[in-house]
């Protein structure tokens, strides 16, 4: 891990770009906000002071450079290795797998300790074509009455575009 | 001996209400949030607002007049929201699915 100095200014890795556009590995509010906040320019310093309110900042900005979401700026050959590599351990072939795997690795990334229904309701469902949208749009409802309106969209929209490309 | 049919009735009453407090505090956690979550937070705080009120009707042959006044027009106030909730709940449950 990095040595995190007060004068160290941090990037964002292009895993940690694509995670701020795509919501992809699932990061919590906090790490999310730290993540946020990692703009190539300032220095941990100055994160530290906007982050007055992100408790343990610190220590979750360490978690994000363990995670390959962050990486000292200065270094940009290494800020490349960062970006690449952790995104094929994270996320190994994705593409190759059943677009079933795919939507349920998706339910448990963004429900996290909720996901539990909606991964029975979708391992359940079936896993051909039809079945599986029937089961996304039956899953898209049962989020939204019971878990989080902003996060059923999010699902739907990603899980619809698992559902194209298979 | 007399039977106080009143008090029986409160007390069936009672254990109706301390039933459903126990049932909308375990189900609480299988509704985090969403559409039904939010709502049940509001009935959650109701129905121990009715538990409270309930407890105190054994206790109202001691209770000033207007003070038992209060408590019974308070109590069909709020079930009168518990109820408006309730329906709008379901309304909105049935049009969710139905969409």
């Amino acid at each position: 891990m990095a040595d995190l100095t007060p004068d160290l200014v941090l990037a964002k890795t292009s895993k940690g770009t694509r995670e701020i556009a795509e919501r992809i590995f699932g990061l919590d509010l906090r790490l999310r906000r730290a993540l946020i906040l990692v703009d190539g320019k300032a220095t941990l310093g100055e994160l530290m002071r906007r982050a007055a309110g992100i408790p343990d900042f610190v220590e979750t900005l360490g978690t994000l450079v363990d995670r390959g979401f962050v990486a000292p700026a200065s270094d940009a050959a290494s800020v490349h290795d960062e970006i690449t590599r952790p995104l094929r351990d994270d996320a190994p072939h994705a593409a190759d797998r059943p677009p079933q795997a795919q939507v349920i690795e998706l339910a448990r990334q963004l429900l996290g300790e909720h996901a539990g229904r909606v991964v029975a309701r979708l391992e359940s469902g079936g896993a051909g074509a039809v079945e599986l949208g029937m089961s996304v749009d039956a899953c898209y409802k049962l989020i939204r009455l019971t878990i989080d309106e902003k996060k059923a969209e999010d699902f739907l929209r990603r899980a619809r575009r698992i559902l194209a490309a298979g | 001996m007399p039977v106080d049919v009143s008090a029986l009735i409160t007390y069936a009453a009672i254990v109706v209400i301390a039933i459903c407090l126990f049932m909308v505090l375990s189900l609480r956690k299988g509704v985090p949030g969403g559409v039904v979550g939010r709502q049940w937070r509001v009935l959650t705080s109701l129905v121990a607002l009715f538990t409270a009120g309930y407890l105190v009707a054994p206790f109202f042959g001691v209770l000033p007049v207007e003070t038992m006044r209060l408590i019974v027009s308070l109590i069909f106030l709020f079930g009168a929201i518990y109820v408006l909730i309730t329906v709008r709940l379901v309304y909105r449950v049935i049009k969710e699915l139905a969409g």
